[in-house]
């Protein structure tokens, strides 16, 4: 049945929403509209006529479920990467509004990075929150070299999970295999450390050793349990802490899985009695 | 992993690691013959991570002692991987 939506606005007349089928009657409205909504002006009706829609009413919780702007994130950091490269520059959010998003450097290093960028260079943003991860495509518009500061375009931005697993911040002892040709077996093993941990990943740090994205490794990682071996590929270097990677596994023997569930869950539950204890301790 | 190419063997003694080298003498699709640099046996059933370092990548896999064969000769079962 396509009918007209009812969509409340305080613009004068606004454009007419677009509703591709097959996306659930969800619309998303131009930023100055969701301005709008937040600074509480007066508040009218139309009806928009469209095409191809199944539902009649338009609420606004419909457009916010997964995309979000990035003027939630003023004020917090983002990581900002040119497409296809592993190397992940910080930059804070200074203002998102209209078309125009404002990002300030969080170390020389991005500055040099953002001053070398041309305009219409297309970046790619990430930013953790609590449960996923919002990102974009933004392109550059210019480089303001007086308020160093890089000016891009303010698109929406996109919710996912891409985890398939919990993670648990947790620093258990991992050898790190490397390839060592002056060595009579080709390898030597350099112990690390991991910042974090789940079923289907690691991150770990480690001194004297640097890995490219794609990079193919073997952990052998020291539970309490017994050291499980693993055949991972490098996701990258960690954006926050130094030195550290980001692994994914691919190889894991099945019985060694679930001494590393085992470990991930005692680690857990070692939490919450934690929590636990230091309540009961006020 | 290809006939000739050296490999870095880590397997686990009693919970300690040990690195072994060796070269690979026969491969197919799901198994890896290789010539033991020692002739310490590796123990039958035994799950060891190979690393292979070749000019321009790594590969590594994870593969269970399948049988040993005469002093030198490994057979290993490679192991799948996730999707």
């Amino acid at each position: 049945m396509n009918q007209g939506w009812v969509v409340t606005c305080n613009s004068s007349r606004p454009t007419p929403p677009v509703c591709p089928r097959g996306t659930g009657g969800v619309v998303l409205f131009e930023p100055r509209m969701q301005e709008s909504r937040r600074r509480g002006g007066g508040w009218g009706s139309t009806s928009v006529p469209t095409t191809g829609c199944d539902r009649t009413v338009l609420s606004w919780e419909h457009s916010t479920m997964d995309r979000r702007e990035i003027y939630s994130l003023t004020g917090s950091i983002v990581r900002i990467a040119l497409p296809d490269t592993g190397s992940v520059m910080l930059f804070s959010v200074e203002s998102a509004a209209n078309s125009m998003a404002v990002m300030r450097p969080c170390s020389v290093e991005s500055k040099r990075f953002a001053a070398s960028l041309e305009p219409g260079t297309k970046l790619h943003l990430t930013a953790g929150a609590s449960d996923g991860v919002l990102h974009g495509t933004l392109t550059v518009a210019r480089w303001s070299s007086a308020q160093r500061m890089l000016i891009v375009d303010n698109p929406p931005l996109e919710y996912t999970q891409r985890r398939d697993a919990f993670r648990v911040p947790a620093a258990i002892a991992v050898d790190v295999m490397l390839a060592d040709l002056d060595s009579p077996v080709g390898a030597r093993l350099v112990r690390g450390v991991t910042v974090d941990l789940s079923q289907g990943g690691l991150a770990f740090t480690v001194g004297g050793a640097s890995f490219d994205m794609g990079d193919a490794v073997v952990l052998l990682l020291h539970t309490e349990r017994q050291p499980v071996l693993i055949v991972g590929r490098v996701l990258g270097v960690h954006p926050d802490v130094r030195s550290t990677f980001r692994v994914r596994f691919e190889q894991i023997n099945a019985f060694e899985q679930t001494v590393l569930a085992g470990e991930l869950r005692r680690r857990e539950v070692a939490k919450v009695s934690t929590s636990r204890s230091a309540v009961a301790a006020r | 992993m290809r006939v000739d190419d050296r490999l870095s063997l880590l397997a686990l003694a009693e919970g300690e690691p040990v690195l072994r080298g060796a070269t690979v003498v026969q491969r197919d699709q799901h198994m890896v013959h290789v010539a033991m640099d020692d002739l310490a046996p590796l123990p039958v059933g035994n799950v060891v991570a190979l690393l292979c370092v070749g000019v321009s990548s790594s590969e590594a896999s994870l593969a269970v002692v399948s049988e040993s064969l005469g002093t030198a000769i490994t057979a290993l079962r490679l192991l799948e991987r996730r999707h």
